[in-house]
């Protein structure tokens, strides 16, 4: 090789390194400033024409138009848009590769080991506006594996993966094929059993302690098992019960699945029991709110499903009524999140339009729009990171072009630890499905479309009703006097050519008939 | 939920008390104070032909709209009811309604067509029961020297039929699970005769259950009229309904409509009876068409039957035409009975526009899921359009037939935009993605919020031609109108009142 290659090629590098360098800059600036929207924090009013300031994918400030932008940070003018807080999912399946683990029992496992980045559920979370997702198992279980927060960005659950460890699925309810006598007893031998290995294990921490230590004298088992609880070391715990100490000791969640009301009052029973006050969720599904009762007094916050309508067939009069569940826990003051629909069905996967049946049902928009961001934050125990635009908080932020809860709206850019991850322009996908028009040509071109549209619709209605002589016009009267005339000559009419102006393409076809 | 017939009843009977206790003092009240005659205040009404009325005074009077005003003055004597907004009342020209019992108990006993069709009539006899005990599908009159067309009966063994109730209910069972697979909705959905392929003499209203709870539910949503049209599981269908949803039952009914017929894969795919002859054995349910081809033919036999007939021959062939068909088909070639032809991916509307050609018949195109692909062919002919749901998932029918793969976002503001007058339907759609919604997804899927209204309103009723009754808040009109509590077919506002005929027929609590 020649010096002179390698010296551009030296050169070509240095260069490419050197371009990257600034693209990766520009890209994952330390600094970035959204200027000029209107920001709805959420957790305050909404700020006209702000600034929201963003540095290492952390909010540094928020404030008006007056605020100054760092002469480092990266401007992005955000004026005639509305800046949200990135939507909060509070309980969703979807993002696992199979929703359940068959293992009835399965509390060593994690949804880690599930979460499949390449699922559209997360692709979509992004273009829908949902920045925060927790990944969590499904209902079908007895208990279940440890659930996590993610980004719906990432390659691998580790990219994916923010908060890990945030609880621990159960369901009251009978998983498929199981009827409640099995559920319970099955549940009930969980704890039991942990209980049990729990005891032995702080009595044999004890006697291990006891042996090696001249201050600790061998006590009966009794209190050997009382003193030997807080001896018990990580390494002490096994896989299988690892994540019931954690659960036990406070460092997991309890999110316990109700399918019917009738497991309300189980739920809530194990709840006081075992201590999980305060950090249980009920996952809601069926008839469920019918025990809003009891579940307002044990004030325990829940999760509901995607439908968020019942309906229940009376029995005997047939009548079908229907009831919208986050009406009933509004009215007990209960605290509840939503959560995205797993079908693509679009009213129900977007979290913004379940949030404009809220309001449709009397509550107000910022109550709404707090459900989905702060409310569900707070309900899964991440309102420090997630939820509103605060100083403080994670940069997950969504640009809408207006009124997030409005499905005239939608989402222009969705910002996660500050890092611009989605843009509605580049969204290849989005833009197949529906491509945007031209403004200008478009808006007058369709003007037109609509005058010549209404005389046309005029002839057409009775074409349908009446006869077919209107059909298309004047042309339609052509048409059916030749259609007419086969009834009286010959019924050869395939042999006519075809009358109405067909494309190429239908005459084409004609020929070969 | 209201009861649309009970209210003015009481009203009546709490006008009668008064009027004994009180009537020098309330004589004058009473006699102004029908149910169907007031004035609605509206801070805007939209007309549904593309105009609005800022401060609207809409005097109704009778049942009928008298005048709208933009401020007018309130004639004496009427209550006034204040809203926010107000629209007419909507119109699905393609809803999917109970129709009761229809796959059981249909129209016309079906075994009696297909006797007819197969020129064996006197077979007939109208019993339930097969010679070997059980409940025979078939259910013709059975001859010793001949076995049964549908079991086999006397070769099968009738004792591995023996007559058991729990049994025979397991089998009803599997049938509904096997229909539910082959797409059919269980409950909502509509299940046309399928006792031949060509049956455009039945007519769905007589299987229509006029007091079924699905048009309460239509009313709530404020849908006041529907077109009710035969699903797709027969080539040349019955003839669909214009129907009110509300109003004294025998009101209700508004006129027959156009022939459903279906270029596509419904008609061979979904329904419980198309079978091919290999998959059973061969018996009277063994139905053509199994493709595509099919179809097309069928379709086209029927309508070369039909010129048969009208020049006085007769058709041959056991899948001939029956007369009564053939008599509704000449109509259409006439251009005397409206025709719909079911056609949803962009090769099946071509060959819709070919079969049209062919006979000469003008039609609408119903459910044209993959029209944003021949927009051009259309406009061209200005064929009316029937489209939507816009998010089709929900509905079995179309989900079962696989036709909606290559749908497109941006399909209705592309036949909005070429000028095709065009209708949207939520299908068997209710409540979350009822018409309403569908209004709401067409706005944001880029059409004007105007002509997504008269989507609605306007157009599906001159589709219908009921235009000079409802569709639109002009003097004369029936006085249909929806009340809003903020603009029409926003994620955020809700239906607060539905009128229809002048009654007030829904009010939310």
């Amino acid at each position: 090789m020649s010096t002179l290659t390698h010296k551009f090629l030296t050169l070509g590098i240095t260069l490419l390194l050197f371009f990257q360098q600034g693209v990766a800059e520009a890209q994952s600036s330390p600094k970035v400033a959204l200027t000029g929207g209107k920001i709805l924090t959420v957790s305050g009013a909404p700020v006209v024409d702000g600034t929201i300031l963003i540095e290492n994918g952390i909010i540094q400030a928020v404030g008006g138009a007056d605020m100054a932008v760092p002469y480092d940070a990266m401007e992005v003018d955000c004026s005639g848009m509305i800046l949200a807080p990135g939507l909060v999912d509070a309980h969703n399946p979807a993002g696992l590769d199979i929703p359940n683990e068959n293992l009835s029992v399965a509390p060593f496992v994690d949804v880690y080991d599930a979460i499949d980045p390449s699922r559209f559920f997360f692709e979509n979370s992004l273009r829908n506006g949902i920045s925060t997702v927790h990944v969590m198992q499904g209902n079908n279980c007895v208990v279940g594996g440890v659930s996590r927060i993610v980004h719906p960005i990432g390659l691998s659950p580790d990219e994916m993966t923010r908060l890990p460890g945030i609880a621990l699925k159960m369901s009251v309810s009978p998983k498929g094929g199981y009827d409640r006598l099995r559920q319970r007893a099955e549940l009930r031998g969980v704890f039991s059993e942990f209980d049990r290995w729990h005891e032995n294990l702080a009595e044999t921490r004890y006697e291990q302690e006891a042996e090696n230590s001249d201050d600790l004298d061998s006590l009966p088992p009794a209190e050997a098992r009382e003193k030997g609880k807080s001896m018990i070391r990580e390494e002490d715990l096994d896989d299988r019960h690892r994540h019931l100490a954690y659960l036990d000791g406070g460092k997991l969640g309890a999110w316990i699945h109700c399918g019917a009301a009738t497991d309300v009052a189980p739920a809530i029973a194990m709840i006081a029991d075992r201590g999980w006050t305060g950090r249980a969720v009920l996952v809601l599904s069926g008839d469920a709110h019918l025990a809003a009762a009891e579940i307002a007094a044990a004030k325990v916050p829940v999760v509901l499903d995607s439908d968020l309508i019942h309906r229940e067939r009376d029995a005997i009069t047939g009548e079908v009524e229907e009831t919208f569940i986050p009406e009933v826990m509004r009215q007990n003051r209960i605290r509840f999140a939503l959560q995205a629909g797993r079908s693509n069905v679009m009213p129900e996967n977007l979290l913004t339009y379940q949030a404009a049946r809220l309001v449709r049902n009397g509550m107000s928009q910022e109550q709404a729009l707090r459900t989905i961001t702060l409310g569900a934050a707070e309900i899964c125990g991440v309102a420090e990171q997630y939820g509103s635009i605060d100083k403080g908080k994670v940069a997950n932020i969504v640009m809408w072009t207006g009124n997030p809860l409005e499905m005239t709206s939608w989402v222009q850019k969705v910002w996660i630890e500050g890092i611009l991850a989605y843009d509605r322009e580049m969204d290849a996908r989005l833009q197949r499905l529906f491509p945007e028009m031209e403004e200008e040509e478009s808006s007058d071109e369709s003007k037109e479309m609509e005058e010549t549209s209404e005389g046309a619709s005029g002839e057409e209605a009775q074409g349908e009703e009446g006869s077919t002589e209107e059909g298309a016009g004047a042309k339609g009267s052509e048409e059916t006097e030749e259609a007419a005339e086969p009834l009286k000559k010959d019924g050869k009419s395939e042999e006519k050519p075809a009358p109405s102006p067909a494309p190429e393409t239908d005459s084409a076809s004609k020929g070969g008939l | 939920m209201n009861n649309t017939s009970k209210y003015p009843l009481m009203l009546w009977v709490f006008a009668l008390v008064t009027g004994f206790c009180f009537s020098p003092l309330l004589a004058e009240e009473e006699a102004v104070k029908t149910i169907n005659s007031y004035v609605v205040k509206a801070g805007k009404a939209h007309l549904g032909n593309g105009q609005t009325v800022d401060n609207a005074v809409i005097v109704v009077r009778e049942g009928r709209i008298e005048s709208v005003t933009s401020g007018g003055a309130v004639p004496e004597g009427l209550e006034v009811m204040e809203v926010a907004e107000v629209t007419p009342g909507l119109i699905d020209a393609n809803a999917k309604i109970d129709v009761m019992d229809a796959m059981l108990y249909p129209t016309e006993d079906p075994r009696l067509s297909i006797l007819r069709a197969l020129g064996m009539e006197d077979q007939y006899h109208g019993g339930d029961v097969c010679p070997c005990g059980t409940v025979c599908p078939a259910q013709t009159l059975h001859r010793h020297d001949e076995s049964c067309l549908f079991c086999g009966y006397p070769e099968h063994d009738p004792h591995a039929h023996a007559h058991d109730e729990e049994e025979e209910e397991e089998e009803l069972a599997e049938l509904k699970r096997e229909a539910m697979a082959a797409g059919v909705p269980s409950e909502s959905g509509l299940i046309t005769d399928q006792s031949s392929e060509v049956v455009p003499q039945f007519e769905i209203m007589d299987g229509i259950d006029h007091g079924s709870k699905d048009f309460d539910r239509l009313l709530q949503e404020g849908v006041t009229t529907v077109y009710i049209s035969p699903d797709g599981s027969a080539v040349i269908g019955s003839r669909g309904a214009t129907m009110r949803t509300g109003g004294p039952i025998t009101d209700r009914f508004m006129g027959t409509g156009s022939v459903k017929t279906v270029v596509g894969s419904d008609a061979y795919r979904y329904g419980t009876r198309n079978r091919s002859p290999f998959r059973g054995f061969v018996s009277i349910y063994t139905r053509r068409p199994d493709s595509r081809m099919g179809v097309g033919w069928v379709f086209r036999r029927a309508f070369y039957d039909a010129l048969l007939r009208a020049r006085g021959l007769e058709p041959t062939g056991a899948d001939k035409t029956s007369a009564e068909a053939s008599r509704v088909l000449q109509g259409v070639l006439a251009g005397d009975v409206p025709m719909r032809i079911q056609a949803r991916t962009g090769s099946d509307i071509e060959t819709a526009f070919r079969f049209a050609n062919e006979f000469g018949i003008s039609f609408t195109l119903e459910d044209p899921v993959e029209a944003w692909k021949r927009v051009d062919l259309l406009k061209q002919t200005e064929t009316p359009v029937v489209f939507g749901p816009i998010f089709d998932q929900p509905s079995g029918i179309t989900a079962g037939s696989r036709e909606m793969r290559n749908r497109r976002l941006h399909t209705v503001r592309d036949l909005s935009d070429a000028g095709i007058p065009m209708a949207l339907s939520a299908q068997d759609l209710r409540g979350e993605e009822g018409l309403a919604r569908q209004a709401m997804l067409a706005i944001r899927y880029g059409v004007d919020p105007a002509e997504a209204l008269r989507m609605v309103t306007q157009y599906p009723a001159q589709l219908l031609g009921i235009e000079k009754e409802v569709g639109t808040l002009e003097p004369g009109r029936r006085a249909d109108l929806v009340c809003w509590n903020g603009s029409p077919f926003s994620a955020l506002t809700r239906i607060e009142k539905v009128m229809l005929d002048g009654v007030l027929s829904y009010e939310r609590n």
